[in-house]
Parts: C-alpha cells; sequence; structure tokens
C-alpha cells in the first residue's frame, strides 16, 4: 500500500495571549464597567501556508532554528492541531514516536504502563498482550515489571517507553526528537531498532536537531524557518546551507 | 494509531454537526481501551493511598453520613434509621453528582499532557471522569444496602428502576461535565466559582431535609433547583420503595437531554481552540 501526506496552503495560527491566566471575574467586571479588551493577543503563524507532498519511500527530515514550526507540522500532520487554514490528506496510519514516558503513570506498575501506553497509542488490550513479551525483552526490565514506575530511574522508564513505543511495524512514521536515554548498550540497541523501523515504514517524517541522524536515516530534508518552507531537497545541500545560515547569526 | 477523520481535512469546510457526532463516537470507540485504562488506574491509585484501601474508601464517606444522621434525626426527633435512610439515598447520588462536576472541570485542564502529545479524541477525558465517578458511587451504594440491612430497612422490588435513574442522571451530568470542562479551559476561575455554586445548591436540594419542610416560598425556589429533579427519582426508588411517576421522570429526562445537547454543541463549536488554551 502508498502512503501519502499532501500539505496544501496550511497554516497554523497560535495566539499569545496578554492575559494568559483567563478568568471568569475579569470578564465580568470588564463586561459590567464596559471595556472593550477582553481578551487582547497577538497572533503569529507557526506554520504559514505550506505545501508540501510526501511520497511513500520518502525519508523527510525536519531542520530549523527553535520555534521555526518543525514540531508543529509534525502534531499538524499526526492532527493535535487543527490548521486554520488550507487543507490536508493524510493516506495510511500514523504512528507517532513522540517525547517518550508522557503516557506514563507513576503510580502504575510497569507491566499496567504497557497496557496504558499502548492503549494512548490506540492498540487494543490484545495486540498488547501480545506483544508484551516482546517489550519486557526488549527493555531488559524483566525484574522491575512488577514495581510502580516511579521507582524507575529516569533511563529506565524512557527505556520502557522507546521499547512500547517501537514495538510495531509503522505505516507513517512520526519522531520528534526523541532518541533513547539509556546505558551506551541500549542507545546502541535503540539506533538499530529505528533503522529497521523507519526501513519497514513506508514513510518517515522526522525533526531533529542532531544533523548526522538526519544525514543517517532521510533522503529529503525540508529547513523551516519562522513557519516557512526555505529550501527543500536532498540532505547534503539543505543542511549545509542550514549550516551556513548558523555560522553567520554566530558570527554577527 | 487511527487518526480518524484526518485522512481528509479542509479548513474551508465546516464539518456538520452529525458528523462531528459520529466522529466522536467512532472515535471513543477505538480508544475504549485507553478510556478503560484512566478508569482503572485512578480508582486503583485512590483506593491504594491508603493502608485498608478500598475498605477505608467506604468508610470514610459513611462515617461522615453516620453522624450527619446522628445530628439531624435528633433535630428533627426522628427515627435514626428512616432518616438515615433517607439521608444516604440523597447523598450518595449528591456525591456523584458534584465530584463528577468538580472533576469533570479539571478534565481537560489535567489531560493537557496527553492531548499535546498524542491524538487523542477530547471527549474522552470528560467520559472518564464519569467512569470514575459512577463507580465510586456503585460502591458506596453497597455499603449503603449494607447499612439498611443492619437497620433492618426493607426495599420494595421498585429498587430494580435505580439504574434507570442512574442512567438518566448520568446523562444529565455529562452534558453538565462536557460544558464545565470545556469552560474552564477558558476561564481558569471557573474552579473555584463551581465550588461556591455547589455549596449552595447543596443546602438548596432536599437532601438534609425533606422538601414538605419548607415553607411554600422556600419550596418554590427549590422547584428551580435542577438537581433536585434527580436526586428525587433517588429518594422515590430507595427510601419510599416506589416507583416515580411520569411527572417525577420528565424534568429530569428534559434537563438530562437539554443539557446533553448543549455540552455536545459547545464541544463541536470549540474543540478544535481546546490545544491552542491548554
Amino acid at each position: 500500500m502508498s502512503a501519502f501526506i499532501k500539505l496544501e496552503n496550511i497554516s497554523v495560527k497560535f495566539k499569545i495571549y496578554h492575559n494568559s491566566n483567563p478568568s471568569l471575574k475579569e470578564a465580568a467586571i470588564n463586561l459590567l464597567t464596559g471595556k472593550k479588551n477582553l481578551n487582547t493577543y497577538r497572533e503569529f503563524y507557526a506554520l504559514n501556508q505550506i505545501n508540501l507532498d510526501i511520497r511513500t519511500g520518502d525519508r523527510l527530515g525536519l531542520i530549523g532554528l527553535n520555534g521555526a514550526g518543525k514540531s508543529t507540522l509534525l502534531k499538524t500532520i499526526s492532527g493535535i492541531y487543527r490548521p486554520h487554514q488550507g487543507k490536508l490528506s493524510v493516506g495510511g496510519k500514523i504512528t507517532p514516536l513522540m517525547e517518550l514516558g508522557a503516557g506514563f503513570d507513576p503510580e502504575q506498575t510497569g507491566k499496567k504502563n504497557i497496557l496504558l501506553y499502548g492503549a494512548l497509542l490506540g492498540y487494543s488490550q490484545e495486540i498488547m498482550h501480545i506483544k508484551e513479551k516482546e517489550i519486557i525483552e526488549f527493555s531488559e526490565l524483566e525484574d522491575f515489571m512488577d514495581l510502580p514506575l516511579k521507582y524507575y530511574s529516569s533511563g529506565m522508564s524512557s527505556r520502557l517507553a522507546f521499547s512500547i513505543a517501537t514495538v510495531t511495524d509503522p505505516e507513517i512514521l512520526i519522531i520528534d526528537e526523541v532518541f533513547a536515554a539509556g546505558d551506551a548498550h541500549f542507545v546502541e540497541k535503540s539506533s538499530n531498532r529505528i533503522k529497521q523501523m523507519v526501513a519497514k515504514s513506508s514513510m518517515l517524517v522526522m525533526v531533529s536537531h542532531t544533523l548526522s541522524q538526519i544525514e543517517d536515516l532521510c533522503n529529503r530534508v525540508v529547513y523551516l524557518d519562522h513557519g516557512n518552507i526555505l529550501m527543500d531537497g536532498n540532505p547534503q545541500e539543505v543542511i549545509s546551507l542550514y549550516e551556513k545560515k548558523i555560522e553567520e547569526m554566530n558570527t554577527r | 494509531m487511527l487518526q480518524p477523520n484526518l485522512q481528509n481535512f479542509d479548513a474551508a469546510k465546516k464539518t456538520g454537526f452529525f458528523e462531528f457526532i459520529s466522529r466522536n463516537i467512532r472515535e471513543i470507540i477505538t480508544f475504549r481501551h485507553a478510556l478503560f485504562n484512566f478508569i482503572g488506574s485512578a480508582l486503583s491509585s485512590r483506593y491504594r493511598r491508603s493502608a485498608i484501601g478500598f475498605f477505608w474508601s467506604l468508610l470514610n464517606p459513611l462515617f461522615t453520613m453516620l453522624v450527619m444522621a446522628i445530628v439531624f434525626s435528633s433535630l428533627y426527633k426522628l427515627p435514626f434509621a428512616t432518616f438515615s435512610l433517607y439521608l444516604f439515598s440523597g447523598l450518595l447520588p449528591w456525591n456523584l453528582t458534584t465530584s463528577s462536576i468538580m472533576e469533570g472541570s479539571r478534565s481537560l485542564l489535567q489531560a493537557e499532557a496527553y492531548l499535546k502529545k498524542v491524538y487523542i479524541p477530547k471527549t474522552l477525558f470528560p467520559l472518564v471522569t464519569l467512569g470514575i465517578e459512577v463507580v465510586n458511587f456503585l460502591l458506596s451504594l453497597i455499603s449503603l444496602f449494607f447499612l439498611a440491612f443492619i437497620f433492618g430497612s426493607k426495599f420494595s422490588l421498585n429498587i430494580i428502576y435505580l439504574p434507570l435513574a442512574l442512567f438518566v442522571t448520568c446523562i444529565f451530568l455529562f452534558g453538565l461535565i462536557l460544558i464545565v470542562s470545556l469552560t474552564t479551559v477558558f476561564f481558569r476561575d471557573l474552579l473555584h466559582i463551581i465550588q461556591i455554586i455547589m455549596l449552595g445548591m447543596f443546602y438548596l436540594t432536599p437532601i438534609l431535609y425533606s422538601k414538605t419542610m419548607l415553607s411554600e416560598s422556600v419550596q418554590a425556589l427549590v422547584d428551580y433547583n435542577p438537581f433536585y429533579y434527580f436526586i428525587n427519582l433517588f429518594h422515590l426508588i430507595i427510601y419510599e420503595g416506589k416507583f416515580p411517576t411520569f411527572a417525577s421522570w420528565w424534568p429530569c429526562i428534559i434537563l438530562a437531554i437539554g443539557t446533553l445537547s448543549i455540552g455536545v454543541f459547545i464541544f463541536y463549536k470549540k474543540e478544535d481552540d481546546i490545544i491552542y488554551r491548554l
């Protein structure tokens, strides 16, 4: 099956409210005293009319400075942010490999958290029960499975998260700056697994600040700046432009 | 990972109201395991926190209610067993109501970490709150029956209508939770305002007293309290052992459908803005 993602003129707008903690009390007072400035805000475009066509076989890396819109773009593709403008079509199942450990409940045991995390990714209990053994084996945390997660070290819980998130074969794989923590042995093991996953997936969209990783995994790179696409092309060219820009900024 | 309805999204075309409803139902079914897991882990951490755990959580409200029953039955010079059954049959659904609303108003705010990282239908979190509170209600109902057994109270067969009353109440509460959870995202101080309102509503609902004890003008005031009609169903079924007449059902049914419709409608209007305001 062929997967595709097509963005036509996609814009995502963020509003920065001058009053970040809006209250009903204030709204009522403003209404009574006839003040009009209920909620003043400043708008900015996190993504500004983005056109992007991602096809089967694409291993797309997104680079750019902080706040360039890389994560916003990933979250828009995943359906977390609804664009304010434009058309988005996605063909294929999306597997997000987002910030590790976000879906964990520290009070629950490792075993219970496997089910919880899987459920958040939309997997059924049955699938998770089948995959459970594989997850535990890969994480090498057999002895800790009946312990509440709060007793895990941070390295251990991200090992578990990584093992859960990477247990299925994804169609469209979305990676946001996720690379397993842990000891050198586990880092090696997980980077191999990522490579396997990428190889099996029909499409990869990833964000990373580690340019060597992008060079390693991607065959196409998009350079984002202030919500606009500056350049879209083969990894060497785009990365060298990006590096040049950073150098300019540093010497200034 | 399933991403329903995202196969095609066009900002220029607004989804229809019924399309929105059917999409949400589909998504909740897809994410039902997440729903059960959230409910399960919230309950297990609530009950595990103390040494006698689950048992303590039943004992705690039971003890509060016992003290209330002792004080007020002597105040009203009513037999303790009779009054305590009346009190409990009203207080349990009231606790279900307030905790659903209080916890419900936090439900979306507390889900921020999840909502910002993976795609989950937003209506799932109000449903999680309702699920937790209903399970709590059912557990405390066990302690009510246990108590009634000790006091030698008799239940009529009409107790079989209890699930029906609970169902109508749940529809009403789900609508309310939808409304407060969404509004709290936009007005953070709503939490405190709700707390004050619910405290006032508690005294305006015949739980510690019966409606007939009030003067006529205050009785008329109680008629404007939507919560009264729901508590009344529980009083009729558990305490009086009657099947509520249609006159007792219809205000509840109308309130339930009305509240749910408002809740669903404001979610339909504002759902996409939630993520930008969390």
